[in-house]
């Protein structure tokens, strides 16, 4: 074999080793910072994600699959990279005003976050089952301690110790079904896999692909495997929801769709059908179980199971159209979570957040125009024109319809129309009820204002002019 | 099997190296000091054999063993790459001192954090 290429090979990696040496040097940044000067290591990591990004944008992409067929740098990668950036930068940047309102800074949250942006980027790009396991799993355990990172906080623990145990578990599941292909087939790489999983529908293989799945449902919180989401969601810091709850879904669901392209081709009668089935479960259940929660962490943790079934829809219609539809709502998504998480950080009560919908009373009389924002926000989440979310659910269900599967797309509209009550629970109460005692944080530094903002600006342009997203993920929903 | 002779020779200095260094401890040492804590057998600081299975032990010593066992996995992950070393040439050499740096890092974290004190004042 000759290992001479390796070398001009690491070209294609800059981008990932960007993100690694900035989050070394905030780490460093951190230890020997002062305690209220540990913001610099804050703002070194969002330096290194916009860095990383321009070098993202300029680096080369690799023709064919580079390092012994191990990681295949392609234009598909690349735009989940992107998503994984975006959504490190707002995640960090809420952060800084949680902490501030908190009064104490678990700098670690910052280079945690940079650390498993680079196994996403890793995962992603992964077609060899080996390289994909040591990359999952770093951006997996790194969540488990974002997670729990108020290690003092009854409720942050709580949250990093369930993640953590239920989280391993369904890793070990995943495991178990990676190990039985790779016993099936005699090798790690995906191709060489695929060429022995083509020829025969057998049991064994079957088992192994479900298993696998299994282990990566789990991660996207789909019906049968999201028991842990509310309480995870509820109890981790809320910026840093933002990033669990973006990031690592759209890295899986990128991973799901390069194995069923590259892997399980020849199954397509079972995934469809399974994908289907577990779809409808998971936008029913996220939905209806969305209706009846008073804390608007709880119910955005049950909306986002259910966005998560939205795009299952994609994956069930898998395809080209599909593939797009998928990468498009992922994008969408991560603006909608960042200003609905973002809106929890606006409203104080008793020196910390008001998490309920009923703190949300007169918010509008205090501050019109960031509740218009919101407004946009819900009317998004929903699906509602002229919003980016409308265009992500036109993607998805035209897609749907596209493969003939008329009743999925029905059930997926309806389930839209069941979310609007639980969305606009948030929106009566800011405009229509008493006025309450909302109190709005006021700080000079605009953290959560600015990434609300930016983030409904992103909705309105997209849902007005989809072209430019649009182009973008369909040219890069080709996996060569 | 004479491909194997100098597994043989291997096995030959050892031997010969434990008896002669046991021999060479023999004639230089002073005088002979019995003490319990010399008889007992070593486990890593804690009593291997106690009376009853509720004995207390320092949990600071998980956490050592934890920082112990990171940096004893780095050295399997060098193992591979010793071993063709001179096929990988300079992208191995290059690899690894990443590697290596990326768990200095790590050391430094463990080192600032005070997972290395084993008496910590509690204050």
């Amino acid at each position: 074999m000759d290992y001479s290429l390796y070398l001009g090979q690491l070209k294609y990696l800059i981008p990932e080793a960007i993100v690694l040496v900035f989050a070394l040097a905030a780490m460093i940044v951190h230890l020997f910072a002062k305690i209220n000067g540990r913001r610099a290591a804050g703002i070194l990591s969002i330096i290194g994600l916009v860095a990383a990004g321009i070098s993202l944008i300029y680096s080369p992409l690799a023709a064919g699959e580079i390092y012994s067929e191990t990681l295949s740098v392609d234009q598909f990668a690349l735009y989940f990279k992107i998503i994984f950036l975006i959504s490190g930068i707002l995640a960090i940047l809420l952060s800084f005003k949680f902490f501030d309102v908190e009064k104490s800074e678990p700098g670690e949250a910052y280079y945690l976050i940079l650390l498993s942006i680079v196994g996403m980027m890793f995962a992603v790009s992964s077609v060899d089952f080996i390289s994909f396991y040591v990359s999952f799993e770093l951006f997996a355990i790194l969540s488990y301690i974002l997670a729990g990172i108020f290690k003092k906080d009854k409720r942050s623990a709580e949250a990093g110790v369930k993640y953590f145990i239920l989280g391993t578990l369904s890793s070990a599941l995943m495991v178990l079904g990676m190990a039985i292909l790779v016993g099936v087939s005699g090798s790690t790489t995906y191709t060489e896999i695929a060429a022995m999983l083509a020829d025969g529908n057998s049991k064994i293989e079957l088992t192994g692909m479900l298993l696998l799945f299994s282990g990566l449902f789990f991660k996207l919180a789909l019906a049968p495997f999201h028991m842990w989401t509310p309480d995870v969601y509820e109890g981790a810091p809320t910026p840093l929801v933002v990033f669990l709850s973006t990031a690592p879904k759209a890295a899986v669901f990128a991973v799901i769709i390069r194995m069923i392209y590259v892997m399980f081709g020849g199954f397509e009668m079972q995934w469809q059908i399974i994908f289907q089935v577990i779809a409808v479960i998971t936008m029913f259940w996220g939905n209806i179980a969305a209706l009846t929660q008073k804390n608007i962490k709880r119910m955005m943790a049950y909306s986002s199971i259910a966005h998560a079934g939205y795009i299952m829809m994609g994956l069930a219609a898998f395809g080209t159209k599909g593939n797009m539809a998928m990468m498009f709502y992922l994008f969408v998504y991560l603006f909608m979570n960042a200003a609905a998480f973002g809106l929890i950080l606006l409203v104080q009560k008793n020196n910390g957040f008001g998490e309920y919908i009923d703190d949300m009373r007169g918010f509008a009389r205090k501050s019109p125009l960031m509740a218009g924002g919101i407004i946009v926000l819900l009317l998004s989440l929903t699906g509602i024109p002229p919003t980016a979310g409308f265009m992500g659910k036109y993607f998805l269900f035209t897609a749907v319809v596209e493969k003939g599967m008329y009743v999925l797309a029905v059930i997926g509209a309806l389930n839209s129309v069941i979310s609007l009550f639980y969305y606009f629970q948030i929106g009566r109460a800011m405009f229509m009820e008493e006025a309450g005692v909302v109190e709005i944080i006021k700080d000079k530094s605009y953290y959560a204002r600015s990434v609300i903002t930016v983030s409904v600006i992103v909705i309105l342009v997209i849902g007005i002019l989809p072209g430019t997203l649009t182009k973008f993920a369909s040219l890069s929903s080709l996996i060569k | 099997m004479i491909n194997y002779w100098y597994f043989f020779l291997f096995f030959i200095i050892t031997i010969a190296f434990s008896i002669g260094f046991l021999l060479f401890v023999a004639l230089i040492r002073f005088k002979r000091n019995v003490h319990d804590d010399k008889t007992f057998p070593y486990e890593c600081g804690v009593d291997p054999v106690t009376p009853t299975a509720r004995d207390t032990y320092s949990i600071r010593y998980y956490l050592l063993t934890l920082v112990f066992i990171i940096f004893d996995v780095e050295t399997v992950f060098l193992f591979p790459w010793a071993v063709i070393n001179d096929q990988l040439g300079w992208f191995g050499l290059i690899e690894v001192f990443i590697f290596i740096l990326i768990l200095i890092f790590g050391y430094i974290y463990a080192w600032k954090a005070e997972a290395l004190e084993f008496r910590r004042e509690i204050g």
